[in-house]
């Protein structure tokens, strides 16, 4: 396997697989945002994986193949999943695909040996995040096809976003790429041996104690802006009594059968 | 890797042999309850021979696969499918981290079996196994929401809606009822929790208030009675599982069972000691054959465990039951303002209570304090059932209407 | 493992969903898809985080994941209820819909070639008038694939 990576490696150099690899990626997500409407979804994926393989070759191999396959599987599904999510035409598909590239990310997570982090984010993110705005969306659009879902704002924007997220990720790239300023050097061995990393007995015990020491201020802050933000939330919603329009349907005002606006005027016959 | 296989097949094929044994039990529990005999004639197949009905869960089974699935034509068939998949994949995932006994020993018949003592968990050393639970919790909320939407009907809509609310509004005060014993476990790790439990006394008796926010809470996950309103049959036809027939439904419902099973093996693990008795096993994590180093002692110490905790999370399962069979349910408002208005502060009266009572015994450190401490719980177990029904926050929950005069033609 | 070509693994896996996340932010109208594509970036911003601190053997990048993770449900919080509010006024949660919070000087915002929506017509089972004995094609029986 990796002869033929040299090989591929050696007919294009390092950036250009990298440019090929945007640009492919680039086009397929292109024509699955743009053109909502269209039966383009094959082709669209086919570019979206190539452009993933391509990129795949040119990553840095950082352990044995375990370890690669893992990465490789839980990232793929993270990006194709995110992709999906921002070029399907069901918001609620939307939301469903993105929980699974959150699934994906928190496997992520476990793999760098976060598991808090990775376990916190499938309860909050996924778990209660996601589903509200399911609930909102299952009720705000229950045939789940809007006009404006299908269409994006003007014929540019779709690529002028495209070119700005491209630009972004191969500045990002190119500073990785092997002739970039940001490589590591691959001689570089671990920072730390592998085996003070394999299993963490105390990972979360560890954690809440630089938690609340080093960033216990922050952790206050936090639980405030939460609870600011509970509270302004509802006082976002609630309307006050005047705008509150009473129907037969909550028995608050059960009105008789004369129908007359002063009938509660004084209880005059 | 062979071992972590083994475990895994005899976990499922123990979990699904439970789930469908339980419900012959609930049939006949809820049947003597009743005053008549459940299911009690299928026996052995295609023979006559009655085994006191032991055979049913064999037939419900062969009923649910043969049974026509039919698809109705309106429904998103890819989250028609995809919902009891993935509630049924989140249900069984759960049981990864949870410990069925403490150790076996590494050595049968002088044969040794792996390195060391072998944890009878699945995947062992999770330090964040309790987050764990709760992330699968939270993924199964995926299911029922799922379930009711792709059907594509107003009912179903309207009980996956309600259902799902009840599990995420429920999640708070289990994750509150919690935090006092991971505090005074230290770990979230769930056979450490047991362990600390051996150690130092069985948290439903140090955290009372803890273990019943967090029961109630386990009740409503498993959207067990009280709290099955919304798919109940009177209510909501059948909520979000009315479209579904045949091995979809079955589904559903093994999901639904193997919740009832992880509340009550974390209702055990967690707060009423899990593999601990005393007197029985030993008070230690590690085997250690009640004192005598022989192969035998240790087989049978490792044994005794695991039965008692299988044999407390069979009472525990026998109570759910019971409650379900005996006690009315609550209506959805009563059931929403019982999470939010009673479960929550209540799990936060515990976390400050016991917080302060570790903090107590850690600094100060005599062994009195322990008996103090555990006197002080109960109190605040009882005071805060008198304030709950003092405050009557469910109850009073009903729309008032200001009074009004009566119109005239109304009188006389 | 080298620990180096890991951190650039997940920077890029981190970048990639952040400028997916930034696309579907500036693509959507859909308010709650314009959310979500928003939580996708921060998801993306954590990848290179929790990558960061394991290459620096700091918690602290762990630390700061955890504070997205809170304020991100904060913010999911308030943004719904301000969704709910902008649904109840407009009945839709098409953001084009609030275009009149522009910027001077700019040209209001016109849909140009929406297309309509072109859902199949649903054929609704016939019943057949009972008394009848009903019409049925004896090959298309004999035939069919469902029984």
């Amino acid at each position: 396997m990796s002869e033929w990576r040299d090989q591929l490696l050696q007919m294009l150099p390092g950036s250009s697989l990298l440019v090929w690899a945007v640009v492919l990626g680039g086009l397929g997500l292109w024509f699955r945002v743009a053109l909502l409407d269209r039966p383009t979804a094959l082709f669209s994926r086919i570019l979206g994986l190539l452009s993933l393989v391509l990129l795949g070759f040119w990553l840095p191999r950082f352990g044995g193949w375990a370890e690669q396959v893992t990465f490789w599987l839980l990232a793929s599904v993270a990006v194709l999943t995110a992709g999906t999510a921002i070029s399907t035409r069901s918001p609620v598909y939307m939301a469903i695909w993105f929980a699974l590239s959150l699934l994906a990310t928190s496997g992520l997570f476990l793999f760098q040996n976060a598991q808090f982090i990775g376990f916190a984010t499938i309860t909050v993110y996924a778990g209660a995040i996601v589903v509200t705005f399911l609930f909102v969306l299952m009720l705000a659009q229950p045939e789940g096809d809007a006009p404006y879902d299908r269409v994006s704002w003007a014929w540019f924007s779709a690529p002028l976003a495209l070119l700005a997220g491209g630009v972004l990720l191969a500045a990002m790239l190119l500073t990785f790429s092997p002739d970039g300023p940001g490589r590591p050097d691959a001689s570089l061995g671990p920072v730390v041996p592998p085996s003070a990393l394999a299993t963490d007995q105390h990972h979360v015990a560890r954690l809440g104690g630089e938690l609340y020491s080093r960033h216990l201020i922050a952790v206050e802050v936090v639980g405030t802006v939460l609870l600011v933000a509970m509270v302004g939330a509802v006082a976002i919603v609630i309307q006050g009594k005047s705008a509150y329009v009473p129907g037969r349907q909550d028995g608050s005002r059960i009105r008789g059968r004369r129908d007359a606006p002063s009938a509660s005027s004084g209880g005059a016959p | 890797m062979l071992l972590a296989l083994i475990k895994i097949a005899i976990l499922l094929g123990g979990l699904m042999t439970a789930a469908a044994y339980f419900v012959l039990l609930e049939r006949r529990m809820a049947a003597w309850i009743q005053d008549r005999i459940g299911p009690n004639r299928v026996g052995i197949p295609l023979t006559n021979i009655r085994i006191f009905g032991l055979g049913q869960p064999l037939a419900d089974g062969l009923k649910f696969i043969l049974k026509e699935e039919f698809t109705p034509s309106h429904v998103d068939r890819a989250l028609f499918v995809a919902a009891p998949i993935v509630i049924l994949v989140a249900a069984l995932s759960l049981f990864a981290v949870i410990p069925v006994g403490s150790f076996l020993p590494s050595k049968v018949a002088g044969h040794p079996l792996s390195d060391g003592p072998i944890e009878m968990t699945v995947a062992p050393g999770v330090d964040a196994a309790l987050i764990y639970v709760f992330a699968l919790s939270s993924i199964a909320v995926y299911g029922v929401i799922l379930g009711g939407w792709a059907s594509n009907n107003k009912y179903s809509f309207l009980g996956g809606l309600r259902s799902s609310a009840q599990l995420v509004a429920y999640e708070v005060p289990m994750g509150l009822g919690i935090l006092g014993a991971v505090l005074a476990a230290g770990s979230l790790n769930l056979s450490e929790i047991i362990a600390a439990q051996a150690d130092r006394g069985w948290f439903a008796l140090l955290q009372p208030l803890g273990f019943v926010v967090f029961s109630v809470a386990a009740f409503a996950e498993a959207a067990r009675l009280p709290f099955d309103l919304p798919e109940c049959e009177q209510e909501l036809v059948g909520g979000y599982h009315t479209e579904y027939s045949g091995m979809k439904l079955l589904l559903f419902l093994v999901a639904e069972f193997l919740h009832m099973i992880t509340a009550a093996f974390l209702m055990v693990i967690l707060f009423l000691g899990g593999w601990h008795f005393p007197g029985l096993t030993g008070s230690s994590m590690a085997l250690d054959g009640w004192g005598h180093p022989g192969e035998l002692w240790l087989w049978g110490q490792a044994l005794v465990r695991a039965g008692v905790l299988l044999g407390k999370v069979f009472c525990i399962i026998v109570f759910f039951m019971l409650v379900r069979w005996t006690w009315p349910r609550f209506r959805y408002d009563q059931l929403m303002s019982l999470a939010w208005k009673v479960m929550l502060p209540l799990g936060l009266i515990n976390f400050v209570v016991s917080a302060c009572l570790e903090q107590l015994q850690g600094t100060l450190g005599y062994a009195w304090l322990r008996w103090v401490a555990i006197a002080l719980a109960w109190i605040v177990l009882f005071g805060a059932w008198i304030g709950v029904s003092l405050l009557g926050s469910v109850t009073e929950n009903r729309p008032r209407r200001p009074a009004q005069p009566l119109e005239s033609d109304l009188r006389a | 493992m080298n620990e180096a070509a890991l951190l650039v693994n997940f920077l890029i896996v981190g970048g990639l969903l952040f400028v997916t996340g930034m696309v579907g932010f500036l693509v959507r109208r859909n308010l709650i898809v314009m959310f979500l594509s928003a939580e996708m970036m921060l998801q993306g911003v954590s990848v290179s985080l929790i990558a960061w601190g394991r290459f620096h053997q700091d918690l602290g990048g762990q630390m700061l994941a955890l504070f997205i993770i809170a304020i991100a449900a904060a913010e999911a919080g308030i943004a719904l209820a301000l969704i709910l509010m902008l649904y109840l006024r407009s009945q839709t949660l098409d953001v084009a819909f609030w275009h009149d919070l522009r910027e001077e000087g700019q040209p209001p915002y016109v849909d140009q070639g929406i297309p309509e929506t072109h859902r199949e017509e649903h054929k609704w089972p016939r019943l057949t008038p009972s008394g009848v004995r009903p019409e049925v094609d004896q090959e298309e029986q004999m035939h069919r694939s469902r029984v």
